[in-house]
């Protein structure tokens, strides 16, 4: 049976909007661990699928 | 930008071997180990018994030194020992996270005076949601001007949310150990003569999951930032699964629907629905009718009708 699929666009959004963590500076908390987010994801995609 | 010379890289190779020695040796003295056993009891939803360690030890001028003793023997021995002390700096402040376990973290600091006078000043502050225990080892004539906001609650939304409410300044003064409880308030250094030098113990123990950022000039807020890690990971990961087309992980959507974060519950439905809106649906309209958050309420009814036009009308074309 096909996956049925909504675009992301039909689906509500919370009023309340939360940015992501590290995306403002608080005590040690800051851009550092954005960056060591994004880059921790991005190392899982490249060994999910290292020739892609 | 020159290159490291031969000489230089040679040293650094070299100090390597002595500085394991020395990280090795550190983690097994009696002070870190002390640090590890204050907070290994400590419970991960209740940040009272983590942060009256923290003041304990804190305030323990020998149990400081000692802790810090070592790395400064190393670092004078030899110019190229890389403490294992994670490294902040931004325009204000220069620190280092020296001691750091699921509970509680501790880290010292330096904030110029120089930069402070340099700066225009801040124009909003941050409820950051941990507590937090400060040590002022060098004051530098500076004050903390401090505010109050409302506690977080499952119902929070930005849009009902109250101004914060500013607090009388505080001084401060060489040695003293101070809380801040940061799930309800907030402070900012100001007027510093000198540097002020602190130490600080962020605890994780019974965080709240959102940091609120509010204007000084109106304190109404401003922005909402996750203020767990682990619960933006989980969105960029669901996405990931998402896009890779992952529709036999419905148990993990499902999962992370019922997350205590309510913007992560409704995160993990919007990539439900845009992955498997069939297998979604059922859990979409228990959230309509009983998530504890009213916006998500909303913004599940909201969506609910679409996803059973789209579900129906697969069905039809069969």
């Amino acid at each position: 049976m096909p996956l049925i699929q909504m675009n992301l666009g039909e689906i509500a959004e919370l009023g309340t909007q939360v940015a992501v963590h590290g995306a403002v500076r608080a005590s040690e908390i800051g851009s550092d661990y954005l960056f060591d987010l994004i880059v921790a994801v991005a190392i899982l995609i490249f060994e999910s699928s290292p020739g892609g | 930008m020159p290159g490291v010379s031969p000489a230089i890289r040679a040293a650094i190779l070299e100090s390597r071997p002595s500085t394991r020695d020395a990280i090795l040796r550190w983690r097994r003295g009696a002070e870190y180990r002390a640090a590890m056993a204050a907070f290994a009891d400590c419970p991960p939803d209740d940040p009272g018994p983590a942060t009256a360690q923290a003041e304990r030890l804190l305030a323990d001028d020998v149990w400081l030194g000692a802790l810090l003793g070592p790395m400064l023997d190393a670092f004078a021995a030899d110019p190229f020992f890389e403490p294992p002390f994670k490294p902040s700096r931004d325009a204000l402040r220069t620190g280092a996270i020296l001691f750091d376990c699921p509970a509680a973290s501790i880290s010292a600091s330096v904030t110029s005076a120089a930069a402070m006078a340099a700066m225009a000043p801040p124009t909003s502050l941050i409820v950051s949601g941990r507590v937090q225990v400060m040590r002022t080892l060098g004051a530098g004539g500076a004050r903390l001007r401090r505010w109050r906001a409302e506690p977080l609650t499952p119902g929070f939304s930005a849009a009902s949310a109250r101004r914060c409410e500013a607090l009388g300044p505080r001084l401060l003064a060489d040695g003293e150990t101070h809380r801040c409880d940061g799930r309800v308030e907030a402070q900012l250094l100001e007027g510093a003569a000198r540097d002020v030098v602190s130490v600080v113990a962020t605890i994780r123990a019974g965080a709240a999951p959102l940091m609120r950022e509010y204007a000084i000039a109106d304190r109404r807020l401003l922005r909402v930032v996750s203020a767990d890690d682990r619960a933006s990971r989980t969105e960029m990961l669901l996405a990931f699964l998402r896009l890779s087309g992952r529709a036999d992980a419905a148990c993990q959507f499902e999962a992370v629907t019922r997350d205590p974060a309510f913007h992560l519950r409704w995160a993990a439905m919007r990539e439900w629905l845009a992955l498997d809106a069939r297998a979604a649906l059922p859990r979409l309209g228990e959230m309509a009718v009983e998530d504890p958050n009213a916006e998500v309420r909303a913004a599940a009814g909201l969506t609910l009708a679409a996803a059973r036009r789209r579900v129906e009308e697969a069905r039809c074309r069969g």
